[in-house]
């Protein structure tokens, strides 16, 4: 089976390992099978070659051995020296024979590999046996030519008696012939010894006497007898040649048998051999397998470790991200994710269960700030809050509760009632009043607090109020929060005054813009008329008391339009102290000499940017107002400081205080919120005009500065004003202020002015100072005249000419189609009102109304010399 | 190695013995004629020659020249010496002289052969049913050779008995040696079958 690696390590872990041990098991099953084969084989074979081939191998040898053996009798037989040992011998070898056959007939196989055995054996029995029966033949022989011999040797025996001086006798040669004959090795000389024995008995028979008959008959018998010597002894050489042959025949027949025997041998050893080989090629083959299978094995096995290490590896990473996850560590990286296998599974649940973990964790956080962020919210709100149950307990309360319902510390339980809670709150505060200032019903406020939410308030002793809103909870009960509402109150009613003093301001704007437009008019007729009355006392006097109440009417006016902060000011960098010290002499004048002057200077070189001939005004207005707080005399103190980086008008500025105390009778409380309103005053009607404190609010307000009254009934009043710092330090040298001036000179002036009296007035001004003069009313009259007419040469023009085309566009017309004609601008407004109502950028070359005489001219002079110098205007 | 050798003088008590018996025989008369029929076993070995001779000189010297003798061998086959026999009955022998190859194979012939008058003497081995029988003490004399050989060999060692044919005397002189051997711890009898014709 091959898998590529691919598609293995998509394997799951569990199908893997099976599939591993699998292979390992089944390889060790076949490792056994082979191994249990081989074994059968090698067992088989070992008992196919102890059943068949050990026995013919021993059977073999022994048929070898005696086989051989049987050959070796042959000799023996020959030289057996008795015939009873002939017969041992003889049943020995039939004995060998008879074993050697039944050996033979034992070997089965033995018929076809040594088919020549038996008879060959056969043969060496009856060769064996012929040899023993000529054996024992030669030895009877030899047993008869012994008889002979005995014979013979008695017969010599008998003739030496006799017959010992002479060398032989006949009977003795002839024996010793036959006895030599008895030993004779051949045929032949055994036929001549018998030839020359038969002569010489025959010779010796014809020459012996008579008593030698026995000694021939003897010899006779021995020598030519019936079976006489000669005829054994041949007998026994042909015996002895036949046995010769018979040995030979039997070395033969023994060979052959060692060849038979030799040939069965290597039969079964080539048998055995075969085998051999046979059994060691199925050994060498199991070998193989078995080396192959062990090698599968060992890779199966090795293969099961790395995957088990793999696993053990995969699944300690993931333990080990899990106990840091235990231990709180979120930020690990899940190992193994992307595994498809048990492993990646146990990861990808992993992977869920620590996201959930920091989930939880995440949610368990965000609950705790959240819960830490309600309790900071809850204990640190500046609003009091409480929680009673549905039936009306306490469940809850923050500290501000406490202070807020001035409660002691520690009078508080859960559990406790609102009744008694309620019982513990001051008298004053344990009535309720609705926001309308209603006094309400407090147990059926309770009761509807448990319904719907409710707004209420509770005054305390000390004028504190509290503000009770309380809401009902969804499942019964309700929740309050308590705010301290003194503060707002205080802010609230400064507010009011503040929206008191706008409108008063706007009022009298309004008023002092359009009365200062009807004194324009009259102050500039009244002028006129004077100049004619130089002749008729009585009429100019009447003209100049006029003219006086005029000049009063425009004072009063002026300090209205202080109070609305529409005075015109020309704020230029100013010392302080300077100027506190050079109007000394004039405080000193006004407040007469029952009065101290003190003066507490420390505002040092620090500069405000300020109209400084108002400021000499306010302050003489403050020390007049404390003059007279103090008929029967007292200290009037003027002190100035620096102020570091306070809070002045939305911003943090330095500033320069300026305090002006007195030792006066002081302002009664209700008063006092009302002491800057014009008009207002505690003096007798006719005394004071009321507007002292009001122009000097308005003139500290429109110069982004601010004042504070302090005052206790019966020991004075303390008036501070700040005035903002001026950045840089340097003071400028106040300009001389121009006296001089030139006429008109016949030119041409285009006048456009909306109010035919000031029209009117301005006109005869101009012609009064040699102009010529064009008066229009509006800004198309004027812009016609320009068309129509080319001997203009400047242009004086109101700014708010009562229609949406005002004098700064009608300006700005000009300097776009006639650059060379210079325009002067005039307005009742101050300059700021200016720049916030018309944007007008340039404060320099506006004409404030009502003009005198010489103001005009000096205006017309700058403005000609201006265009001349510049080429054109900057508006 | 023969642990018992006929010597000459063991022939010639043989035949001081033969002497006593022939005294014995009362068919013998001076005048007549005396035949023997001597069959040994062996005539290649002189001991037997020795009997031969002593027996003819023997008779020679009681008939003289009457006496005939007839030796013959009988090559220790039982068959040869009973047609030996016979023989020697047929020729009218008046006695033989009979070193059995056989101590029981003969008796048939040895019967008939004093059925037919003839006095048959066992020489030198016992032959069963003979007349008489003349031996030396073989046991004895196995005991002697082997005594002696024990105390060469220092009561220790390994011994061989190269055996012979059946016949009573070397029988008892192996029996006599065994019994001497038997008690000498010492000596360890490994075989008595060698020479029994068993290659």
């Amino acid at each position: 089976m091959i898998l590529s690696l691919s598609s293995f390590s998509r394997l799951r872990a569990r199908t893997r390992l099976l599939l591993a041990f699998t292979i390992l098991s089944v390889s060790a099953m076949i490792l056994a099978l082979v191994g249990w084969q081989g074994l059968s084989n090698t067992d088989r074979a070992l008992n196919i070659f102890e059943q068949q081939a050990l026995p013919d191998i021993s059977r073999s040898l022994e048929l070898a051995e005696r086989t051989a053996n049987l050959a070796a009798i042959a000799p023996y037989v020959t030289s057996a020296g008795t015939p009873y040992m002939l017969e041992g011998l003889s049943q020995t070898l039939k004995a060998k024979i008879e074993k050697v056959l039944s050996l033979a007939q034992r070997i089965p196989q033995l018929d076809a590999a040594a088919p020549n055995l038996q008879k060959l054996l056969q043969r060496l029995d009856s060769t064996v046996n012929e040899l023993i029966d000529l054996t024992r033949q030669h030895l009877f022989l030899r047993e008869d030519l012994r008889e002979y011999e005995y014979r013979l040797r008695s017969l010599i025996d008998g003739t030496e008696p006799f017959d010992t001086v002479h060398s032989a006798t006949p009977v003795t040669r002839l024996a010793e012939m036959l006895m030599t004959a008895s030993h004779s090795q051949s045929a032949d000389s055994l036929a001549i010894t018998r030839q020359r024995f038969i002569r010489q008995l025959d010779s010796f028979h014809r020459s012996a006497a008579g008593g030698a008959d026995h000694d021939y008959n003897e010899l006779y018998a021995v020598g030519a007898g019936p079976e006489n010597l000669f005829d054994l002894r041949l007998k026994q050489l042909s015996l002895e040649q036949r046995s010769a042959f018979l040995l030979a025949s039997t070395r033969a027949i023994s060979e052959q048998l060692s060849g038979e025997v030799q040939h069965f041998v290597d039969q079964i050893q080539s048998r055995i051999s075969h085998e051999s080989q046979r059994v060691g090629a199925a050994v060498s083959s199991g070998k193989t397998g078995i080396l192959l299978i062990s090698f599968l094995c060992i890779v199966a096995a090795l293969g099961g470790v790395w995957m088990v290490r793999e696993l053990v590896m995969n699944l300690a990473s993931v333990t080990l991200v899990m106990s840091r996850l235990a231990e709180g560590d979120t930020h690990q990286q899940t190992p193994a994710i992307e595994r498809s296998d048990e492993i990646g599974d146990l990861a990808r649940a992993f992977q869920v269960f620590r996201e959930n973990a920091v989930q939880i964790d995440r949610i368990s956080h965000d609950l705790q700030e959240q819960s830490h962020l309600l309790e900071t919210v809850f204990t640190n709100i500046n609003d009091g809050l409480s929680v009673f149950d549905r039936e009306g307990r306490l469940i809850a309360w923050n500290p501000q509760y406490l202070l807020i319902l001035e409660l002691p510390q520690d009078s508080l339980q859960k559990g406790m009632s609102i009744e008694q809670v309620h019982g513990l709150l001051s008298q004053e505060a344990q009535e309720s009043w609705a926001l309308d200032g209603m006094a309400l019903d407090k147990d059926e406020v309770n009761q509807m607090r448990r319904q719907q939410p409710q707004h209420f308030e509770r005054h305390f002793a000390n004028g504190r109020v509290v503000e009770f809103r309380s809401s009902p909870m969804p499942d019964g009960g309700f929740v309050t929060l308590y705010s301290d509402l003194t503060e707002r109150k205080t802010v609230e009613a400064q507010l009011r005054q503040s929206q008191k003093m706008e409108v008063l301001g706007q009022l009298t704007g309004g008023v002092a813009h359009d009365f200062n437009n009807l004194l324009a008019a009259m102050y500039g007729n009244l002028q006129l008329l004077e100049s004619t009355l130089y002749d008729a006392p009585k009429p100019l006097k009447y003209a100049r008391r006029a003219l006086a109440s005029a000049e009063r009417g425009k004072n009063l006016t002026q300090r209205l339009l202080a109070f609305s902060r529409k005075q015109h000011l020309t704020p230029e960098p100013t010392a302080v102290d300077p100027l506190i010290e050079g109007m000394l002499d004039l405080i000193e004048y006004s407040v007469g000499s029952a009065i101290k002057i003190k003066l507490d200077l420390g505002a040092a070189d620090w500069l405000v940017d300020v109209d400084p001939g108002q400021l000499e005004n306010a302050l003489l207005n403050l020390t007049i107002n404390s003059s007279a707080a103090m008929p029967e005399g007292g200290t009037l103190t003027f002190c100035t400081r620096q102020c570091h980086a306070i809070a002045l008008n939305g911003g943090v500025s330095d500033a320069v205080h300026i305090e002006v105390s007195d030792t006066g009778c002081g302002i009664s409380e209700a008063h006092l919120r009302r002491v800057f309103e014009p008009f207002f005053t505690t003096k007798e009607i006719g005394q004071g005009s009321g507007l002292g404190l009001s122009m000097v609010y308005g003139f500290v307000k429109q110069s982004e500065g601010d004042i504070r009254v302090r005052s206790q009934q019966g020991q004075g009043t303390t008036i501070g004003i700040y005035l903002r710092r001026k950045a840089e330090s340097a003071a400028l040298p106040r300009a001389d202020t121009v006296t001089t001036f030139n006429y008109g000179q016949n030119r041409c002036v285009l006048m456009v002015e909306d109010d035919h009296q000031v029209r009117d007035a301005g006109q005869a001004l101009l012609e009064k100072l040699e102009y010529r003069v064009i008066a229009v009313a509006s800004v198309d009259e004027a812009l016609q005249q320009l068309n129509e007419r080319d001997d203009i040469d400047i242009v004086f023009t109101d700014i708010n000419l009562g229609t949406a085309v005002n004098g700064l566009d009608l300006a700005k017309k000009i300097d776009s189609q006639w650059p060379e004609i210079p325009v002067l601008l005039t307005s009742g407004l101050s300059v700021q009102h200016l720049s916030e109502q018309y944007g007008l950028q340039q404060t320099g070359i506006v004409l404030a109304k009502p003009y005198k005489l010489e103001e005009l001219a000096m205006a017309l002079d700058n403005t000609f010399t201006r265009h001349t110098d510049q080429g054109g205007r900057d508006l | 190695m023969k642990i018992t050798k006929r010597g000459m003088r063991g022939a010639r008590r043989v035949l001081a013995a033969l002497l006593l018996a022939g005294a014995a025989i009362p068919s013998v008369a001076a005048e007549k004629t005396l035949s023997i029929g001597i069959s040994v076993s062996d005539l290649g070995n002189p001991y037997f020659i020795q009997i031969a001779r002593g027996a003819e000189m023997q008779a020679k010297q009681l008939v003289g020249d009457n006496a005939e003798v007839v030796v013959v061998s009988s090559a220790y086959d039982v068959k040869r010496q009973i047609e030996q026999i016979e023989s020697f009955v047929a020729q009218g022998m008046d006695m033989i002289l009979l070193s059995a190859a056989s101590y029981d194979g003969v008796e048939t012939a040895v019967l008939k052969a004093r059925q037919a008058g003839v006095k048959v003497l066992a020489v030198d081995v016992k032959a069963k049913g003979a007349d008489a029988t003349i031996t030396t003490d073989n046991v004895q004399a196995g005991m002697i050779a082997c005594d002696y050989l024990v105390k060469q060999l220092g009561g220790r060692g390994n011994v061989v008995i190269i055996n012979g044919p059946k016949v009573s005397s070397v029988k008892d002189r192996v029996a006599g040696c065994k019994a001497v051997l038997a008690q000498s711890p010492g000596i360890q009898l490994l075989s008595s079958e060698i020479g029994r014709a068993h290659v």
